[in-house]
């Protein structure tokens, strides 16, 4: 019980970084830059 | 125009536009980024100088649950700072963030809460340095290890820090490399050597996820709470990759994934390690009532010579984190001391010529991680019945101070989206999309739970001592700097003129000579 519940836990962590990474992936592969504007807080 | 040289302008330029000059030398690629961060992660540091804390309080259930739990956590916290160093790249970083989300005083505020936790964090890493080190060195020159002799190594360490500081980023950046390296390998030593030469054979898997067993004289799921410091602390420090933001070539995408993979890739290595090392142990109790845990169980597996080995490249492990933590800690200083934020801002904020170093407020860091000890020292040495242990103390003091330095700029992000102020067009590169909110949320939740359980007895020392500095904070503010705190905003007047007159300035004093670009990948 305790030991699925563990490894449950580990596949979660390492599913979570795994999307991070594809997400901020495609993001970063899909920025346009022209679209961008720096907050400067003004 | 090469692909280097068009990135090194873009930042610089992107750095203009936030009133600043390029005073530092930007010569990090993005591996040197993640592995400052991943250095000061530093799995052999935070997990085996808090493994007795971790094992004591949570048993063997605290390496295969707590470690996890907390990583997974973490990560969240470092994927929403990942996208704000992706959209304001610049050394101040959280601080910065702080300022121009809502105001000066939030950042003042952010700034101090920072720098509490990067004293911490400095001091606690090079005493655990000293912890391991100078029992290890008893054992060579035949004296006897005290408390004495631990500040003594402690403060020999740091004087080697800074001096390596001093001299550059490019030698430190070179030793970050290496020691990214360097980490992995003797994990992988580690666990090679407890897997196929352990005395005995290992304890089942299942022994890994057992809870319930507790060596503190709390309730079980009390002791696994307090035990969660052990994870926790290790997981500090990766902010590192947001203040070396103004030394790392294309920043906007390098820093966020240095920020989120230092942490990602030391969950992994570090739960690796941390199995085979809790697989390994003969007698839990033992290991838990012995003066160094990890020493114990290392020694008992593996014997002593090879014990011996081992430990001494866990040591040098803790070096490589300690100089990188200086790094980080100086550079954050330099950003604050900038927009005069500090006490004497001017020295701190000025730049080597010849290195191209803040080697004043390098000297800083080192004092003040220096004299966090030395109080604790005299605070134990006129109350001999005191019962915190002084790494204890300083880890308890530095996952609070640099969590919620990490926790109010997400907060303002949000609050700044909310208003309508920050907006889509303002994301950079690296960003969480429509996830971004929830994420930011979750850190939040887990930041506010991690603050109130470091601070709970056995660590009320930690949550006085940080009180009181917030108490200070109050008063410093109130009494001067509410009124004279120009903050960030104060660089947007700053005229391109006088940016590039410093930056010619520097240049020309540069040891580095030319632009000060390398061309490192």
């Amino acid at each position: 019980m305790e030991l699925g519940f563990g490894i449950a836990l580990i596949l979660v962590t390492c599913l979570f970084a795994l999307w991070i990474v594809r997400l901020a992936g495609n993001n970063v592969r899909n920025f346009d830059e022209s679209k961008h504007e720096s907050f400067i807080g003004k | 125009m090469s692909t280097q040289t068009h990135h090194h302008e873009k930042d610089k330029q992107d750095l203009n536009k936030f009133g600043y000059a390029q005073e530092l030398l930007r010569s990090m690629g993005g591996f040197s980024n993640f592995a400052i961060s991943f250095s000061i992660i530093s799995i052999l540091t935070g997990a085996v100088s808090l493994y007795g804390h971790g094992l004591t309080y949570g048993g063997p259930g605290m390496m295969g649950f707590g470690w996890p739990l907390v990583a997974l956590f973490v990560m969240i916290v470092a994927a929403s700072m990942a996208e704000l160093a992706s959209a304001i790249p610049t050394a101040g970083a959280l601080y910065h963030w702080a300022s121009i989300l809502k105001n000066k005083r939030w950042g003042w505020y952010t700034a101090w809460i920072n720098l509490i936790g990067q004293i911490g964090i400095v001091a606690g890493i090079d005493y655990s340095v000293s912890l391991f080190a100078d029992p290890l060195l008893s054992d060579v020159f035949g004296y006897t290890s005290t408390e004495t002799t631990i500040l003594i190594c402690f403060g020999v360490i740091l004087l080697t820090h800074g001096i390596l500081n001093h001299i550059g980023i490019r030698i430190v950046a070179k030793f970050n490399d290496f020691s990214a390296w360097y980490h992995i390998g003797v994990v992988a030593v580690l666990v090679a050597s407890l897997a196929f030469f352990s005395k005995g054979s290992l304890n089942s898997v299942d022994y890994l996820f057992h809870v319930g067993q507790t060596f503190s004289d709390k309730p079980y799921m009390f002791a696994f709470l307090i035990g969660l410091l052990q994870a926790q602390w290790t997981f500090t420090g990766f902010d590192a990759s947001a203040h070396t933001i103004e030394e790392t070539v294309n920043p906007r995408v390098r820093a966020p994934w240095g920020i989120f993979t230092s942490v990602a890739y030391s969950f992994v290595f570090g739960f690796i390690m941390l199995a085979f090392v809790t697989l390994s142990i003969k007698d839990a109790g033992a290991a838990a009532g012995s003066d160094n845990a990890f020493i114990y169980v290392i020694r008992e597996a593996l014997g002593g010579d090879f014990g011996r080995v081992m430990l001494w490249l866990v040591v040098a492990a803790m070096w490589f984190c300690g100089l990188s933590s200086i790094t980080s800690f100086s550079r954050m200083m330099y950003a604050f001391s900038r927009d005069k934020g500090m006490p004497l801002s001017k020295q701190w904020a000025e730049i080597s010529k010849k290195f191209r170093t803040p080697a004043k407020a390098i000297w800083l860091a080192v004092i003040l991680s220096f004299l966090l000890a030395l109080v604790d020292y005299i605070i134990k040495k006129s109350n001999p019945g005191t019962t915190h242990t002084t790494i204890a103390f300083m880890t308890a003091v530095s996952v609070v101070g640099l969590y919620v330095a990490y926790g109010i700029p997400i907060a303002l992000k949000m609050i700044a989206k909310a208003q309508g102020k920050f907006q889509s067009k303002h994301l950079g590169p690296w960003h969480l999309g429509k996830y971004s909110d929830l994420l930011g949320s979750l850190a939040i939740v887990w930041i506010i739970f991690i603050s109130v359980i470091m601070v709970i007895p056995p660590n009320e020392m930690a949550g006085y001592a940080l009180a009181g500095m917030i108490v200070l904070l109050v008063a410093m503010d109130l009494l001067y700097y509410r009124k004279h705190f120009p903050g960030p905003q104060a660089a947007l007047n700053t005229s391109m003129a006088e940016i590039l007159r410093k930056e010619r300035e520097l240049e020309g004093g540069s040891s580095g000579g030319g632009t000060g670009i390398s061309h490192k990948g």
